[in-house]
């Protein structure tokens, strides 16, 4: 045997060897290919380039990091709820709890997050709903950022939140539609409720987040200067700590919606109000498909496939934005946090039982009453409506006549479209109301 | 091919070299944020490891790979520097194109009497991600060219693809990486720069430590180098790619060649900063 024959036998030799090498490993991965096994194609999208990129991140840094703290949240829910779901409720409402109060909120990250890395079961169980978070987030942050630049005029901000929304739609097939979607979505489906019901802690907290993502819009919007643009932005970030003080008393109640939380940025940029509405209704969603034991493991990913179609498409559960503004204003805005800016130093009393679901006209947005809870305290004591009875008309303009008015901004700057503006003409008239009509005028930096 | 030995033109890339890491050293320095998102979880070949993973750049995304050098230290200790400045598209969706241009410079030795410098080819190539993770891992496919531009290219274009498998778990990420050159064996001048290969197959985990935006990783290596007479040999490597700011991701890797004729340490050492693509959509 010549020596070119050894040297051609000893690499034919090594080839089997590697082949035989990468199949072992291929194996020992044990890929696991059930029968149900999807084969999705997406791919993620980068964020607008302008010159506002990364704006807000450069003058409000520790809001910014909160916010990468929140999507740390967001992805630990979705991936327990999904990999451990006959673990005791502790896991979330204590253990997890702390380490996000504790540890990820008071020392946030400081760059967003790579949530794959921690939602890695859940972003294979469905990529299409994990991308149109994403996507929706990217949305958020470029808006904080445009709101934030302080070399972009009124004019400007408008021109350059335009072209992000029609970025954001350029992907219609991870977009939320910016056509408002009826509160029956969200907690009216077989599975709704089962989250907050679980996880009252957690859910309060998921809440929390919504609230400061929505709320921290405004600020943004009615300062007045750079200097005071950064003050009602701490103010508004120490409002949503005082949140977490006493779980879930001190949460919100229900679902903040922008319209009521932030009504200047609601007014000015309705779109994009409806689109963050829609986005987060779907968080809960998720949350619910979840936590519920009666969606079995193997119809989960159907039923977040569901409502993700449901939540992009412009046809389906769909109000009026007069409706949207209407029911926003009925759910009440203490039952929602408050506002976000011009608020007294106590958080406002809750006029429902935490969670609560009201009914509502899809028409007109109008409260019709109680699926789930009651009201309760304050001036609605005496007025409790039956928790599980459906739709008490008398309890449900009870209701109406005590959700607080809507809290208008410290600067003069008034919206073009009010939020609340014609809602309080077609709400019935309050005996009473819960707290005084613009208590909050005038207290930009309660926490100071 | 041609052997080369322009004094100058290797101090100009060498100088080169020095002046890219210290800028790159000044940028882990900065205090100020500069203004992709999570870029360092998405591994390309070579930064800081050969493996790659199965996912492009984000579609609209272009990431410039500013000074990705290269340091190889053969036995005898002669170097080979690399610098492998590169653009990557996110042409359209789940694909990738990347342009490069590999410089490198050698160390007199083993049949150079004189130091040689140059570029060692035209590289282009296009990635496609064929699905996203679910169940099934994440596949992809890869197609690369690199053409005969510069003194120490191979003499002939050389086309090759690869397959690449992408599977993440809650502890760690795995990717298998194999591909395969097509074309006779070309000319080579000098020693493979480029570490041009016949084949290669490897394996890489890695593992994310979310909160700091850092991925390390390490690898297994095989190939057969483009010259048929040369054995099989393995390397292992390791490294780590790090998010400096929201555009800038930097990395750096170690490795070694333990089997074959030159049994080489490698560093690497680079910075990729990533942009969009212009807009011209319109609001209303």
């Amino acid at each position: 045997m010549t020596a070119r024959m050894l040297a051609t036998l000893q690499r034919t030799t090594m080839r089997s060897k590697l082949l035989g090498a990468l199949l072992a490993s291929l194996l020992a991965m044990e890929f696991p290919v059930p029968a149900h096994a999807q084969w999705v194609q997406q791919s993620r999208q980068f964020y607008l380039q302008a010159p506002h990129n990364w704006r807000f991140r450069d003058q409000y840094q520790s809001a910014d990091r909160l916010f990468n703290a929140f999507d740390y949240g967001h992805a630990i829910l979705y991936e327990t709820l999904w990999t451990k779901p006959n673990a005791s409720p502790d896991v979330l409402e204590v253990d997890e709890y702390a380490h996000l109060v504790r540890g990820i909120l008071v020392h946030p990250p400081r760059l967003p997050l790579e949530e794959t890395v921690i939602e890695p079961r859940y972003a294979q169980l469905a990529p299409e709903a994990k991308l149109m978070f994403e996507w929706a987030h990217v949305l958020h942050r470029q808006m904080y950022d445009v709101l934030a630049d302080e070399r972009l005029s009124p004019a400007g901000k408008d021109t350059a939140v335009a072209r992000l929304l029609a970025y954001y739609k350029s992907r219609p097939d991870l977009a939320f539609s910016s056509t408002p979607k009826s509160m029956k979505l969200m907690q009216e489906q077989p599975y709704s409720l089962a989250f907050r019901t679980k996880y009252p802690k957690f859910n309060g907290l998921i809440w929390a987040y919504h609230w400061m993502q929505v709320g921290l819009y405004e600020p943004l919007l009615v300062g007045r200067s750079p200097e005071e643009r950064q003050s009602l932005v701490r103010a508004t970030v120490a409002r949503f700590w005082q949140m977490l003080e006493h779980p879930v008393e001190t949460m919100p109640h229900q679902m903040p919606m922008t319209a009521a939380i932030s009504p200047h940025f609601a007014a000015r940029y309705p779109e994009a109000a409806i689109i963050f509405d829609n986005l987060h209704s779907m968080h809960d969603v998720i949350s619910d498909v979840l936590a519920n034991p009666m969606v079995p493991r193997n119809r989960k990913r159907a039923e977040i496939l569901r409502a993700a179609r449901l939540f992009r498409d412009d046809t389906s559960y769909v109000m009026t934005v007069q409706a949207w503004r209407t029911m926003s204003e009925h759910m009440g805005i203490e039952n929602m946090g408050g506002p976000s800016v011009g608020f007294l130093a106590p958080l406002p009393t809750p006029t429902v039982t935490y969670g609560a679901v009201m009914t509502h006209d899809d028409r007109t947005g109008e409260m019709t009453g109680f699926k789930h809870g009651n009201a309760v305290g304050g001036e609605h004591a005496g007025h409790g409506n039956a928790a599980a009875a459906d739709t008490s008309a008398a309890h449900a303009a009870d209701h109406m006549g005590h959700a607080m008015p809507m809290s208008p901004a410290p600067s003069a700057t008034t919206p073009k479209q009010p939020a609340a503006k014609a809602a309080p003409a077609k709400k019935p008239a309050a005996p009473k109301p819960a707290q005084p009509a613009n208590p909050h005028v005038g207290h930009p930096l309660p926490m100071e | 091919m041609q052997t080369q030995s322009i004094q100058p033109c290797a101090r100009a890339l060498r100088r080169a070299a020095a002046n890219a890491i210290l800028v790159i050293v000044a940028m882990f320095g900065r205090t100020a944020a500069a203004s992709a998102q999570t870029d360092f979880y998405n591994t390309d070949a070579g930064r800081p490891i050969r493996t790659e993973d199965a996912y492009p750049v984000e579609r609209r995304a272009v990431e410039l790979q500013l000074a990705p050098l290269r340091l190889e230290r053969a036995s005898g200790g002669l170097y080979t520097w690399a610098l492998e400045p590169e653009i990557a598209v996110g042409a359209l969706p789940q694909t990738q194109i990347e342009i490069g241009l590999p410089l490198a410079f050698a160390d007199a030795g083993v049949g150079r009497t004189t130091s040689t410098s140059g570029a060692a080819g035209l590289e282009i190539s296009a990635l496609y991600n064929l699905n996203v993770e679910t169940t099934l891992p994440a596949l992809a496919i890869a197609g690369d060219a690199l053409l005969p531009v510069g003194g120490l290219a191979p003499d002939h274009a050389l086309t090759s693809v690869k397959g690449i498998v992408t599977k993440t778990f809650p502890f760690a990420r795995f990717h298998v990486n194999g591909a395969y050159t097509f074309g006779a064996e070309p000319q080579l001048g000098l020693p493979n720069v480029l570490e041009l290969w016949r084949w290669f197959g490897s394996l890489a985990v890695d593992h994310t430590l979310p909160l700091r935006s850092l991925l390390l990783t390490a690898e297994v290596v095989t190939e057969q180098p483009i010259q048929d007479e040369e054995d099989v040999r393995w390397a292992v490597g390791g490294g780590a790619r790090w998010q400096r700011s929201p555009r800038w991701a930097l990395d750096a890797g170690l490795g070694r060649w333990f089997t074959g004729a030159d049994q080489t340490w490698y560093a690497t050492f680079g910075g990729a900063y990533a942009f969009g693509l212009p807009w011209r959509g319109r609001g209303r």
